[in-house]
């Protein structure tokens, strides 16, 4: 009824929603994510973070400055995709890497495309596929153990922890670990009632179910395994998800429609793989698949602008990075390739789904 | 009780007692009536000006007139942005010459009288004059005037309650738009609120036909036939061409000036009541920096809200900053970040951001094939892009481009 609707309209206000508070917004809720990944790299991990805003930053101003409009950097849009290139950026990544990463990032993902709004890829993803051309295997190298001060030594390959007590995990999360375990037991013929000749896949990838499966009890808060920066806490990507989505356009089509579409084709795709298929929870437990998913896959101006261009977009984006990591490799960037599939599509979709007026017969 | 269309206060068939409230300060009065006008001032500052009298010489092809509200002294001008603004300060005790508008005012013109009226002012508020519309519509041998009514985009609130207090004036205004035109002026109603509003309505018909299948495009909402009370077929209108939509506010507008004779200098705002979150009465003003307020509210300006504002106004916001929309705008807009406002917003389901990229680039034609021409200007879009891109005057420059204005 009519007295529902201000609710409606409430976060459409003018005054409140500018571009410079838009932007900040968006800065700000990637604050609990870099506190969490200093928290467990240690202070050095603020090195690539300055590094890639300071990049970014100073590429705007002298975009800026050569394009005639020396308020460009006003509307804040530059540390925020600096921010975001950070995210996606090993935790010892050099600083001048980073500060490159950080101006590539304008000019290459942005105002090589004419400006804020006009690209077609994600600028941090841009930015960061540069930089993994540029680098020469350095970034590949900077991965650090989690709480390395403690353990010692550089961590260099992804680290999977063995097992863990269920005592860390609380919670929902412990009740998930058991249902998982349960799950496995199930699936690899274990449990005695239910010894059928399964596939050799099944069982192998149900044998992995019991390493992986307690990966998300803990990295759900903390992270235990060597990543990037922006993955150390899959509750804080979230977290920011849910939050930004209070201000903007509401996008729950794309995540939910690429996690769905993900699990689905892991596992179909997981019979044909000659890798170990069908093992989604193990993915599910990753904080860049979450953070593709939900802060990269979401925004405004790489996505499609109709719910139903969103649901396709989710589902080429899920079935892709299903596809890419049971079939090709998973150790080579599967999401972002997948995210950059899915914005150079968001165009053709656009043009399939965008309204056209109420007098149009389409 | 729950589907009962909360557009005025229960009880009461009538808008509540509404009293005026003098201005505190300096009234600021845009000098334009829509984005393309130009208009310089014809006083200088020390003047004296009545109320009513003109304050600025139209130069644009559609401008006209900005007149004072209040009898007052000017006291500077602002340039910014390719406007002007004047200030005024109004007599201790001044009151306009003509006060809220009631339902009881009728009104019977001669067709030459209409036209000699509309000739001079063209009903701009914002809108691409009726006027122009319409010639334009008449081109069409199948024309059709839409009023749009509908309870999508900012304006909803207003249109409702519009609807409901001046149905009767609403339906005289129609009768003699159409005679004058020689169309068929139709309603668009939220679907939602059909029944409702056909029951606050009496003169509307209370069967309509009314298929979904042969509707498809637009499912949520009715055109309804309004001014004759005859039952129609809506499936007829997406075939149809020439279509004029044309805001419900024009058309009081247009009923005020055939009054009146003499543009309104009026601008419609909701008076929006926080607590039960609905809004309780309309008023109108255009540069005051109070107004009309009903009786039982006091002089809290958390009750005033403008034009699709719908929650309470900040304490230091001015009045006339919530009105005049366009005169917040910042002088360097940012670039369009495809958020999809707009295209969440528009009561056209057009696409804005895509027809205003065209048009910015030059290619306005290509725009029609995205349905420019169905675009009624009622500004939805300019108040919710959060880049403050002027949606609504490129829109209205595309259009007049269209049509070689």
């Amino acid at each position: 009824m009519v007295s529902e609707q201000p609710q409606k309209v409430h976060i459409l206000h003018r005054e409140t929603l500018t571009m410079r508070r838009w932007m900040s917004g968006q800065s700000l809720v990637l604050f609990p994510l870099l506190l969490a990944a200093v928290f467990v790299y240690g202070i050095q991990a603020l090195l690539p973070i300055i590094g890639s805003v300071a990049g970014a930053v100073l590429a705007d101003l002298a975009v800026g400055l050569l394009r005639r409009s020396p308020q460009q950097w006003r509307n804040l849009s530059a540390p925020a995709a600096g921010l975001l290139l950070a995210l996606l950026l090993p935790p010892a990544t050099p600083f001048y890497l980073a500060l490159l990463g950080g101006a590539i990032t304008i000019l290459l993902g942005r105002e090589l495309f004419g400006g804020l709004g006009g690209n077609i890829i994600h600028e941090a993803v841009a930015g960061k596929l540069s930089l993994l051309l540029l680098s020469g295997g350095i970034l590949r190298e900077s991965y650090l153990q989690p709480f390395w001060w403690r353990s010692g030594g550089w961590l260099t390959s992804w680290h999977l922890p063995d097992s863990i007590s269920s005592l860390e995990a609380g919670g929902l999360l412990c009740l998930y670990h058991q249902a998982v375990d349960y799950l496995a037991e199930i699936v690899s013929g274990e449990s005695a009632e239910l010894a059928l000749g399964l596939p050799e896949h099944i069982s192998r990838s149900a044998a992995a179910f019991r390493l992986i499966a307690s990966v998300p009890a803990d990295q759900f808060w903390l992270t235990n395994a060597g990543g990037l920066i922006g993955e150390t806490s899959i509750a804080s990507i979230l977290f920011g998800y849910l939050w930004l989505s209070r201000r903007r356009v509401f996008n729950w089509e794309l995540p939910l429609l690429g996690l769905i579409s993900f699990a689905l084709v892991n596992l179909i795709s997981g019979l044909f793989s000659p890798l170990a298929g069908g093992n989604f929870l193990y993915y599910f437990a990753i904080g860049e698949f979450w953070l593709i998913l939900t802060l990269f896959g979401t925004d405004t101006v790489t996505a499609p602008l109709t719910r139903r261009g969103r649901m396709l977009a989710g589902i080429i984006l899920g079935s892709t990075a299903a596809l890419l990591t049971t079939l090709i490799t998973p150790d080579y960037e599967p999401f972002l390739l997948a995210l950059l599939l899915m914005n150079l599509l968001t165009p053709p979709i656009n043009l399939l789904t965008l309204p056209r007026g109420r007098f149009s017969n389409r | 009780m729950r589907h009962r269309l909360n557009v005025r206060p229960p009880g009461t068939n009538r808008e509540p007692t509404l009293r005026w409230l003098a201005p505190t300060g300096h009234l600021r009065l845009l000098l334009r009536h829509y984005p393309l006008d130009r208009s310089e001032p014809v006083v200088e500052v020390g003047d004296r000006v009545e109320a009513d009298t003109p304050v600025s010489d139209p130069r644009g092809l559609l401008a006209v007139p900005v007149h004072a509200p209040l009898a007052g002294e000017v006291t500077s001008f602002r340039r910014s942005n390719n406007q002007v603004t004047l200030l005024l300060k109004p007599d201790s005790g001044a009151t306009p010459s003509h006060g809220f508008p009631t339902a009881d005012e009728t009104c019977s013109c001669s067709r030459e009288e209409m036209e000699t009226l509309l000739q001079r002012y063209p009903l701009l508020d914002n809108h691409l004059p009726l006027l122009l519309k319409l010639k334009l519509l008449s081109l069409h041998p199948e024309r059709k005037l839409v009023i749009n009514c509908l309870d999508r985009g900012v304006f909803m609130e207003t249109r409702l309650r519009l609807l409901s207090v001046y149905g009767e004036q609403l339906k005289a205004a129609l009768q003699l738009l159409g005679e004058l035109f020689e169309t068929r002026p139709l309603l668009l109603l939220p679907q939602e609120h059909r029944r409702q509003l056909l029951n606050e309505l009496p003169h509307l018909p209370a069967s309509l036909k009314w298929t979904r299948n042969k509707y498809p495009n637009h499912l949520e909402h009715l055109v309804s036939q309004a001014a004759t009370g005859n039952r129609l077929s809506p499936a007829a209108l997406p075939e149809a061409q020439g279509i004029a939509v044309v805001e419900l506010q024009t058309v009081l507008h247009f009923y005020h000036l055939l009054i009146h004779k003499h543009p309104s200098p009026w601008q419609w705002v909701s008076i929006y009541n926080p607590a039960d979150k609905r809004v309780e009465a309309i008023a109108t003003t255009r540069g005051v920096a109070r107004a009309w307020l009903p009786s039982a509210y006091g002089d809290s300006e958390n009750w005033i809200s403008g034009d699709g504002y719908l929650r309470e106004t900040s304490k230091f916001a001015p009045l006339h900053c919530l009105i005049q929309g366009s005169e917040i705008l910042p002088a360097h807009p940012d670039r369009c970040i495809r958020c999809g406002f707009c295209i969440k917003i528009c009561p056209e389901k057009l696409t804005p951001f895509q027809l205003t990229g065209l048009i910015e680039s030059g290619h306005w034609q290509r725009s029609e094939k995205f349905g420019l021409e169905h675009c009624s200007l009622c500004g939805s879009c300019a108040m919710v892009c959060p880049a403050h891109i002027d949606l609504q005057a490129l829109l209205q420059k595309g259009i007049a481009e269209l049509h070689g204005i």
